[in-house]
């Protein structure tokens, strides 16, 4: 009898580890308690995690250490020590995409570079293993894709469909972007400063819209700016979006969970500090200020060589950052001096009130660097 | 009566989001499928902008949906497929052209604006053909096709 799988296994040239399904079914368990427990109040989350655990003490504990994962804005897998092949070993592709490579694995899920059978067009295909995060969870995913769907900008990656197959796996295919880490990019192809800076304009606007619609990126990082053939910057990765919804005493937080949700040195202050449910849009203007400063200065705003994770979380929250002109990329009293101390303030209410507000900011920027590098040449 | 202006909200120490402000998606003049789901068991397959991407498919091994900017098709020989297809058009004239099977239990429904139907059709075992003159505004198309069903829809622009 012919087999007629529904679906095509991704190959991924490794064999997939061997699973437990007791450890399985209790890694699953506990993903479905946390998820539940992220949608309520912080007060009696511990109460219901307790209550649903059902005097299993260890499966509390991995649920705790899930929620103080996700408070902290660092994967939740990775912290908990779950292994994410353990979880999902066999992602599958829906029919109709044929698997080139592995682009990249996150969280809960991995980003397959396929071709489409119809169009012959290559996708980036992301798949998610949801099903055991229950009902609620899929269709918050669902809900969630068809609002960044909605984000149109040259500058961000178009979701071309999504969906989930039998197996409860879902999946997102979006255009593929065949670029360059912007750093590397920066550093192989010797731009100026100021065409590195003039290259994070357009991801100021394309956060101006996509914030415009309450979803907040929270992981902007050189990894997730990729730069095209064409010189063109595009934004991707909204795996760890959060999205504000309802007004504003109804406001609900939404996280994707099981996703990677910032990266630690690029993290807010706020974020760092564990207040990642109440970090804003403000967060994302941050974040991209940290990656602007590293264009330019070829170094992060603080010295973290050698500390450790905490120590690196105690010098966001607490030191302040070095200045660009310290670092000799700028002179002392260029305006690049002003917009960093203004994008990296410690206090959201003294950054960039806005992501149009801080992309006009850059422009001016771009321009005062445009003479001083004109100036640097003669 | 004491008109006071006083927040209704509650107002918190914490991040408060600014004002949105949203445009709706663009219309174009003539008729494109704006938006598109498909299910078939337990497994479904969403559309979510066919009218900026090419022509892609939800293929099953006995089931398949396949949707463009101006075009669906989709048939089963195994279970029910479902289909929802949202079809915005301007102030250009415009009509789908339906061309269906519907074995008992099946179903064709095109609403104006959500709920008011222009057309349904009545479980057949022949093939028919139908055209729909799409008004201004978005029209619904839902269908669901039993085992041997068949749907193709086209949407005709008069001034292209």
């Amino acid at each position: 009898m012919i087999d007629r799988s529904a679906s095509t296994q991704v190959q991924t040239g490794q064999r997939a580890p061997a699973v437990d399904p007791a450890k399985s079914n209790r890694l699953r368990r506990a993903r479905a308690i946390f998820t539940c427990a992220c949608d309520m109040p912080a007060d009696e989350r511990l109460m219901f995690v307790e209550d649903s655990c059902g005097g299993d003490v260890a499966l509390v504990e991995l649920v705790r250490s899930l929620l103080r994962a996700d408070e902290g804005n660092v994967s939740a897998w990775d912290c908990a020590g779950v292994e994410v092949a353990s979880i999902s070993p066999v992602l599958s592709l829906p029919l109709g995409y044929e698997p080139i490579r592995e682009l990249g694995r996150g969280g809960a899920g991995v980003v397959q570079l396929c071709r489409e059978t119809e169009s012959g067009e290559l996708v980036a295909v992301k798949l998610v293993h949801v099903e055991s995060s229950g009902r609620s969870a899929a269709a918050r995913f669902r809900r969630e894709w068809r609002l960044l769907a909605r984000l149109r900008h040259p500058a961000l990656v178009a979701l071309r469909s999504a969906g989930t197959l039998d197996s409860g796996c879902a999946y997102l295919v979006m255009d593929f972007i065949d670029g360059q880490d912007i750093r590397k990019h920066c550093r192989e192809q010797h731009l100026p400063a100021h065409r590195r800076l003039e290259m994070l304009v357009p991801i100021a606007d394309a956060l101006a819209v996509a914030h415009g619609h309450g979803i907040i990126h929270r992981d902007l990082k050189p990894g997730n700016i990729l730069v095209e053939r064409n010189g063109g910057a595009r934004l991707i990765d909204f795996g760890a979006a959060r999205v504000l919804e309802g007004d504003l005493n109804t406001r609900h937080e939404h996280t994707l969970t099981g996703q990677i949700i910032g990266t630690l040195s690029y993290l807010s202050p706020e974020q760092a500090s564990g207040n990642s449910r109440h970090a804003d849009h403000r967060s994302d203007l941050y974040q991209l200020g940290v990656v602007a400063y590293e264009l330019l200065a070829g170094m992060l705003p603080y010295d973290m060589d050698g500390h450790t994770s905490a120590e690196v979380l105690r010098t966001i929250i607490a030191e302040p950052a070095r200045t660009l002109d310290s670092t000799g990329a700028v002179k002392a009293g260029h305006p690049a001096v002003a917009f960093f101390e203004r994008a990296l303030a410690k206090s959201p209410e003294q950054r960039f009130g806005s992501a149009s507000e801080m992309a006009d900011a850059m422009r001016a920027v771009v321009d005062a660097l445009k003479s001083s590098d004109s100036q640097a040449v003669r | 009566m004491d008109r006071d202006f006083s927040p209704s909200y509650s107002t918190t120490t914490h991040f408060e989001p600014a004002a949105r402000n949203i445009a709706r998606p663009a219309r174009p003049a003539h008729a494109v499928v704006e938006h598109a789901v498909a299910r078939h068991g337990r497994a479904e397959h969403e559309w979510l902008q066919p009218a900026v991407g090419s022509a892609s498919a939800f293929n099953r091994p006995e089931a398949r949906a396949l949707i463009g900017a101006n075009r669906c098709i989709a048939s089963t020989d195994d279970q029910a497929l479902e289909v929802e297809l949202v079809i915005s058009c301007g102030f250009e004239n415009a009509q789908a052209e339906i061309l269906y099977r519907l074995p008992a239990g099946s179903y064709l429904s095109a609403d104006d604006a959500w709920d008011l139907p222009i057309f349904d059709a009545i479980s057949d075992d022949t093939e028919r053909r139908v055209r729909v003159e799409l008004p201004e505004g978005r029209t619904k198309i839902t269908c669901r096709l039993e085992c041997g069903g068949r749907l193709s829809v086209r949407l005709v622009n008069q001034n292209s």
